[in-house]
């Protein structure tokens, strides 16, 4: 368990000092309720104490487009967190960064918060919440893990049952933070300064192994926030456009052909920009448009599609050619006299979960774990289904050059 | 480290998505195994041939020029 060590915090001012006093004496007062855990019943007691710090009316109106949510998150807590690119750091499916493998803790005070901003707590606050994943959509049922409000020890949760009480994201919306705590009200912390705000960490789908984003900002009401016209399509320029190329070949073997492939770009790049601002700068906007090109690609294909493809994957039985080739052409030179567009016609006949799968990784180069974000699936799924696209895949190519005499080979 | 496990792995490995130490058993593996070694260069070669083949195509010239008037009027 991480513990904010002496050397943790800069100790810049007093009370930033004072702030990394508090933060090490709550990771002590967290490890002790961990410990209580491990009692029965305490998983209750302890969830249901920080339900109650929930003023669960205001989280009702965030439905109505009132923003949710926590701290302030200054530009050091941004470049703190973790580059998205790779994932290596992001903790495994299933084990939520402060909890680890045992899910239901209280959150610990781990190095996620040695970054304490000094700006007061405010009772009745307003913060804004944005996504911090860019690959979680609005119209997605969202599951939370825990949300640092504020610093007090406590943790806010906004858990699952609460957000199946919402049924819907509140990602949009913003909450009024009312409820300052009241001394030695379940607060182990000794305050004498006005409440700091910690940065969240990074949440974490872990059901659908798919991390979700989200960065808080303090709610300015002044309408000034929005950066200007020219510097949001500069940015957009910069990061959105640049992948045009990606998007098309994505786009084109989604849909199959030039026209749907046009459409699906441009539909993308206009949600996109539409969207800009929840966009968290610098991080994988590819990735991230790669999400809404998917979302609308499924959409339009559900919508012209009555019945859909039926296929039964898992009766669909790849089998392995190089055992076929091994002794005439290990070298797989068959592979060279097949021109482009044979490979492409032969991707396009895989059923399109295998298509997908494989075109974002063996042609785009994305990893597993953006995969598993961009289509929503674990990243178990996504191994056995590329193992899966790239045997039928073989095997495609491989009855396309024995038919054709590149090999002589023995067809299935 | 078999010769099962080796090939159960091996998209993996390729894909570099393998912990460390999984990755150093495979490369030991298929350094002492010449059939997996085989399989082996087969895949990769399979890999990089999909994505030299796939990659040649970009966005029609003009579709930039579409979504820019699209999004900014021009």
């Amino acid at each position: 368990m991480p513990r904010i060590g002496a050397g943790g915090a800069p100790l810049a001012s007093r009370p930033a000092a004072r702030a990394a006093r508090d933060m090490e004496h709550r990771a002590l007062v967290a490890d002790e309720q961990t410990q209580q855990l491990d009692e029965p019943g305490a998983v209750e007691t302890a969830s249901g104490a920080v339900r109650r710090r929930l003023n669960r009316d205001r989280i009702a109106d965030a439905r109505d487009g009132e923003p949710l949510f926590p701290a302030q998150l200054g530009a050091e807590d941004r470049a703190r967190r973790a580059p998205r690119r790779g994932m290596a750091e992001q903790p495994r499916q299933g084990e939520h960064p402060l909890h680890g493998a045992a899910g239901g803790a209280p959150a610990r005070i781990g190095e996620h918060e040695i970054g304490v901003r000094p700006p007061a707590y405010q009772p009745q606050q307003r913060f804004n919440v944005r996504r911090l994943d860019p690959r979680v959509f609005p119209h997605e049922l969202l599951e939370f893990g825990q949300l640092h409000l504020h610093g007090g020890g406590e943790t806010q949760a906004l858990d699952e049952q609460l957000v199946s009480e919402l049924r819907e994201p509140v990602f949009h919306g913003s909450i009024e933070i009312l409820d300052r705590l009241e001394d030695g009200e379940r607060d182990d912390a000794v305050h004498h300064e006005p409440r700091n705000v910690a940065s969240p960490p990074p949440l974490r789908n872990s059901r659908r192994g798919m991390s979700l984003l989200g960065t808080v900002m303090a709610n300015t009401p002044s309408p000034d926030v929005s950066p200007p016209v020219d510097e949001k399509r500069a940015s957009f320029e910069r990061e959105a456009l640049v992948h045009l190329d990606v998007l098309y070949r994505v786009a084109l073997r989604l849909s199959g052909n030039p026209s749907d492939a046009d459409d699906l770009v441009q539909e993308t790049m206009l949600k996109a920009f539409r969207a800009w601002d929840q966009y968290e700068k610098g991080t994988n906007a590819k990735a991230w448009l790669l999400t809404i090109l998917r979302h609308a690609f499924i959409n339009e294909y559900r919508r012209r599609t009555r019945h859909p493809e039926t296929v039964d994957l898992d009766k669909i039985e790849p089998y392995a050619v190089f055992p076929e080739v091994q002794d005439e052409d290990p070298q797989g030179a068959f592979f060279d006299r097949i021109v482009d567009d044979e490979v492409l016609r032969a991707i396009d006949q895989l059923p399109v979960v295998f298509r997908e799968t494989l075109v974002l990784s063996d042609v785009e180069g994305m990893s597993y774990q953006e995969i598993a974000g961009i289509l929503g699936i674990p990243v178990g799924t996504v191994k056995s289904r590329l193992f899966r696209a790239r045997q039928l895949l073989q095997g495609k190519l491989y009855d396309y050059a024995v038919e054709m005499g590149y090999i002589k080979g023995s067809p299935a | 480290m078999n010769c099962r496990e080796c090939v159960e792995h091996l998209y993996e490995f390729l894909d570099r998505e393998l912990t460390p130490e999984l990755e150093r058993e495979i490369r030991e593996h298929l350094e002492d195994c010449p059939p997996c070694g085989e399989q082996y260069d087969f895949e990769e070669l399979f890999l990089k041939f999909l994505r030299a083949r796939c990659r040649t195509q970009g966005a029609p010239a003009d579709l930039k020029k579409r979504v820019l008037r699209e999004l900014f009027g021009e």
